[in-house]
């Protein structure tokens, strides 16, 4: 007779328990069918365990993996990439669990947990989802070590424990490979579906679109100053750069949002107005020799004699390949493409959060000499729209003897009219900056940075609107910005003659509060901040505690992404050339070697020390009490001197303690040498005498 | 195996969680080596008593396991080179004892090989093992085997007369219960009826010595002699008869009871018949 196998009870517990643990993530992104038939599939094996039902035939299981795989194929359309390997793999996971015959079979279906564990982490890499990932690998683990234990070993939580203890001793091992063991780039690039939505600013500006984003506390980006953080006004992240208006909305039609990495001197060729030769060759010359860095550095601050900013941004995906920066960004990372407008662009859209070094220095001039096409783009207007807007501006103009001093014109009329910064604005038609500058006034960045926009290309100023985010919330105890969707604003730049591009914040001008202090305070009066979110922890930053607490989460958020998921390998080449002064392999080699023994020596040391057990009887404790009171009188005890020998020499030195001492030492030996006292009753009425002796010898 | 790919996984996506739990895995593999180790070192092994037994069927081997320490010790596997593996646990319990069935084929005296305790705990990926020699050792009875042979001094066939002499202990009447009396002579059904317990009286008519002697069985191998004395001296201790063995090189004087039984197996177990 073939005898069945028989999962340890202990590991099936653990088994099933980890299973409907390491499906729970994956759960509102697979099929809801499958997970179903996941737990179906667990309770087929509880009743299989429990004798009544039987383990399902070849051929049923033949056409379960059949259906399944079908099923998957109908979901997803394909069964290639990850989304869908999840779900093949949880099926795959599931159906083992009916073919558990042999310890093997059993095994694998360990392993296969550990892997769904981990296909978790490709989609979440919070710190939630890590603990709970530590939780199931528990389990999981639970169950592994239940499926080496005797058939007859029943408590499961001793299991339970037994698998925390072996997981916390192989933590230190887990962090020096963490640290140690190399990093290598991607082997293959693999497609995430970009089908998840993203919030973030979209690459067209009408009126009541940045307003949606103000209602939104969600992270965008984090940032961390090796300075000291900027002052807010200086906070403007450029992220899009919009030319293209159609006297209603305003679009991003970049002259030149191609790449110029690498191919950078070609460009500045074709573009003899591209200045920055210099840039670009800081820039080569960055990934070719990092010492490098310093030196130029230098060489840029000189002439200059400007700020220099070293941040590092770690932001949330946007489904885009927008990058925000300061103004004038130097991209430490070889995949950031500086475009025409000086914004960054990543390579690929960015579904993860991602993290890039940059330095930015503020203020330098750009586009001196404006290219021809440069210049049409930046004053291009549709004919026909907002006549009035149209002819305020040219008569202003008229009067004003330069540029700037139209502008100041322009800013002082919307400091001094009656605009309102506000969220709520009224609806506007088809001349909308007519309606908005003459008949409404009340709007926010995206009016202001329109209208403003508009009066000065209505007199042949070149002018783009930026949008992007500005200021942000600080947190002090990481010495970094918080940035939040709701931080997100509209501005201008203005090409100037023998200045280039200047910035221009028109909304700066109707609330300079927006400007400086940010978007909540220049709402303080108005409720409709996150009036949207009622429940969010952002719209009650201003009270105190939660306002600490909130940062304080921030914080420990913010260190778990840079110092854990963000280690990636330039962030170990940075740490061990720290440490060893190079990157060499064979020193991490050593490093690994040298603490993978301490760390094994250690836990084998801790494992298999026998404490001795050194129980000390009452009594002993007594007399070494006693000892120790004579040792202070100046009589101590020999080494090896016996109780009695040492109450004869401490009588003779001292005759007046003579018969304490004779007590004491009678009783001890008594108490700790003889069985004459066999009575409990005896041994206590000893114990006590002694301990009482003992209290009241004085020895002066 | 799991690991390498997860290793892959974690570089290919660049993502450290997946790396970290990659790394859990390898030093948790590693950490194997020192608890496997762990489960077996420090473990007290004795060796306990042996049960003798008949050729063919299997002798038992008492082995103790005790700890010294507070060390848990889990899933130890017990072998012989051709028993059935035991699993113990010293768990709560400081000592446990494993009872291991070895089949025994040969008459004579048994030493199994050396003691084979594994251990593949916490991880199933390892495994510890160790071998000790612990010098035990059974007798191994000869296979009861019948043949018949003729008594000489009735003439009549041994089974005959057996028959006939179980037929002496014939049903001589019933008596009060006294205590003392077997169980298994108490008459059930008198009680039954309410009569209150009584036991069955038997006379045993003949107390007839039997010797079971080396040359009653002529022409047969020397194993095939002794398995039909052992047969014999089975079966007359059944009936608790009064019998003595004759062998070339040994006698045992007639007598009835369990040691004597021993005693009687034991000398055809250790019986030697090539000088």
């Amino acid at each position: 007779m073939k005898i069945i196998y028989q999962i340890p009870r202990n590991s099936l517990v653990w088994l099933l328990t980890a299973q409907v643990a390491v499906i729970i993530p994956h759960i509102s992104r697979i099929p809801w069918w499958l997970t179903a038939i996941s737990f179906a599939c667990a309770f087929w094996r509880i009743q299989v365990f429990r004798g009544l039902w039987r383990f399902p035939g070849k051929m049923l299981r033949f056409a379960f993996v059949l259906i399944g795989a079908a099923g998957v194929l109908y979901s997803f359309g394909t069964i290639l990439g990850a989304p869908a390997g999840v779900a093949l793999l949880i099926m795959a996971f599931s159906f083992k669990l009916l073919e558990m015959h042999t310890l093997r079979d059993a095994f694998l279906v360990v392993l296969l947990s550990y892997f769904v564990i981990a296909m978790n982490f490709l989609f979440e890499q919070s710190m939630s989802h890590a603990f709970y990932g530590a939780i199931c690998f528990l389990i999981v683990t639970a169950a592994m070590l239940g499926l080496n234990q005797s058939r007859s070993h029943w408590q499961p939580f001793r299991t339970f424990k037994t698998s925390g203890l072996i997981i916390l001793q192989s933590i230190p091992l887990m962090i020096v490979l963490f640290i140690l063991v190399p990093r290598f780039g991607p082997l293959w690039t693999l497609d995430f579906g970009n089908s998840n939505s993203y919030t973030g600013l979209s690459d067209t500006m009408t009126p009541g679109d940045i307003a949606s984003l103000s209602k939104s506390p969600k992270l965008a980006f984090r940032a961390s100053f090796e300075q000291d953080i900027p002052d807010n006004r200086q906070l403007y992240w450029r992220t899009l750069m919009l030319y293209d208006f159609d006297g209603r909305t305003w679009r991003a039609g970049s002259p030149n949002d191609q790449s110029k990495n690498g191919k950078s001197k070609n460009d500045s060729q074709h573009d003899p107005e591209y200045s920055f030769q210099w840039l670009h060759d800081y820039q080569q010359n960055f990934y070719q020799d990092t010492k490098t860095l310093e030196a130029i550095k230098d060489t840029i601050k000189k002439p200059e004699d400007k700020p220099v900013y070293n941040y590092q941004v770690i932001m949330e995906p946007t489904g885009q390949n927008y990058i925000f920066a300061l103004d004038m960004p130097f991209s430490e990372k070889g995949n950031l493409i500086l475009t025409r407008d000086y914004l960054l662009r990543n390579k690929e859209p960015i579904f993860q959060r991602f993290d890039y070094s940059l330095m930015s220095i503020p203020g330098l001039e750009t586009d001196i000499k404006l290219p021809d096409y440069l210049r049409e783009k930046a004053t291009a207007l549709p004919k026909n729209s907002n006549h009035r807007s149209r002819a305020l501006a040219q008569k202003w103009r008229s009067q004003a003897r330069t540029d700037e001093e139209y502008i100041n014109k322009i800013l002082y009329w919307f400091n001094q009219k009656n605009f309102v910064y506000t969220l709520r604005p009224p609806l506007l038609g088809r001349h909308s900056v007519d309606e908005f500058f003459f008949d409404t006034q009340r709007g926010f960045c995206a009016h202001y940075a329109g209208a403003f926009a508009f009066l000065l290309r209505s007199v042949n100023i070149p002018v783009r609107v930026v949008a992007g985010y500005q200021g942000g919330e600080i947190n002090t105890l990481g010495n970094y910005v918080l940035v939040h969707q709701f931080d997100a604003h509209a501005w201008v730049e203005v090409w100037l003659k023998n200045r280039g591009w200047v910035r221009f914040d028109p909304t700066g001008a109707v609330s300079p509060l927006r400007v400086e202090r940010g978007i909540e305070d220049a709402l303080s009066d108005e409720d409709s901040f996150l009036e949207g979110s009622f429940f969010s922890a952002s719209r009650y930053r201003k009270i105190p505690l939660i306002g600490l607490i909130r940062l304080r989460l921030d914080y420990i958020n913010y260190l778990w992404h840079t110092k854990v998921v963000g280690y990636q390998s330039q962030q170990q080449f940075n740490l061990i050339t720290k440490w060893f002064g190079v990157f060499s392999y064979e020193k991490i080699a050593l490093a690994l070697i040298i603490s993978g023994m301490i760390i094994m020596g250690f836990l084998a040391l801790i494992l298999f020390f026998k404490r001795p057990i050194r129980k000390i009887d009452p009594a002993t404790k007594l007399y070494l009490k006693y000892c120790k009171k004579l040792q202070n009188a100046g009589y101590p005890r020999l080494p090896g001197e016996s109780p009695r020998d040492y109450g004869v020499r401490v009588s003779t030195a001292r005759p007046n303690l003579k018969s304490t001492v004779e007590r004491i030492t009678t009783l001890y030996i008594a108490l700790a040498y003889t069985d004459k006292l066999q009575n409990e009753n005896q041994k206590h009425k000893a114990m006590n005498s002694l301990s009482k002796a003992i209290r009241k010898i004085q020895i002066s | 195996m799991l690991v390498i790919a997860l290793f892959f996984g974690g570089v290919n996506y660049q993502n450290s969680l997946i790396l970290a739990m990659c790394f859990l895995l390898a030093s948790l593999g590693q950490l194997a080596t020192l608890h496997t180790y762990r489960n077996l070192s420090g473990l007290c092994i004795q060796a306990g008593h042996s049960d003798n037994a008949f050729a063919g069927d299997k002798a038992a081997f008492y082995i103790t396991l005790s700890r010294m320490g507070k060390r848990r010790y889990e899933a130890l596997k017990i072998t012989w080179e051709d028993s059935v593996p035991q699993v113990l646990d010293l768990l709560d319990n400081v000592e446990a004892q494993a009872k291991i069935f070895i089949p025994v084929d040969i008459r004579g005296a048994y030493k199994p090989g050396r003691l084979k305790i594994e251990t593949s705990y916490p991880m199933g990926i390892l495994k510890a093992w160790t071998l000790i020699d612990l010098d035990m050792e059974c007798l191994v009875y000869p296979k009861p085997i019948f043949i018949d042979f003729m008594n000489e001094s009735s003439q009549q066939s041994m089974e005959g007369m057996l028959t006939n002499a179980s037929g002496d202990d014939d049903f001589d009447g019933l008596r009060k219960y006294v205590i003392g009396d077997s169980l298994k002579q108490v008459s059930w059904k008198n009680m039954a009826r309410g009569q209150g317990m009584h036991s069955k009286m038997f006379v045993a008519y003949a107390e007839e010595t039997i010797w079971l002697d080396w040359n009653y069985f002529p022409n047969k191998e020397t194993e095939l002699r002794l398995s039909a004395l052992c047969y014999w001296v089975l079966k007359l201790s059944e009936t608790n008869q009064l019998y003595g063995l004759r062998l070339p090189d040994n006698e045992i004087q007639p007598a009835t009871g369990l040691a004597h039984k021993i005693r009687c197996l034991e000398t055809l177990a250790r019986f030697n018949s090539s000088p």
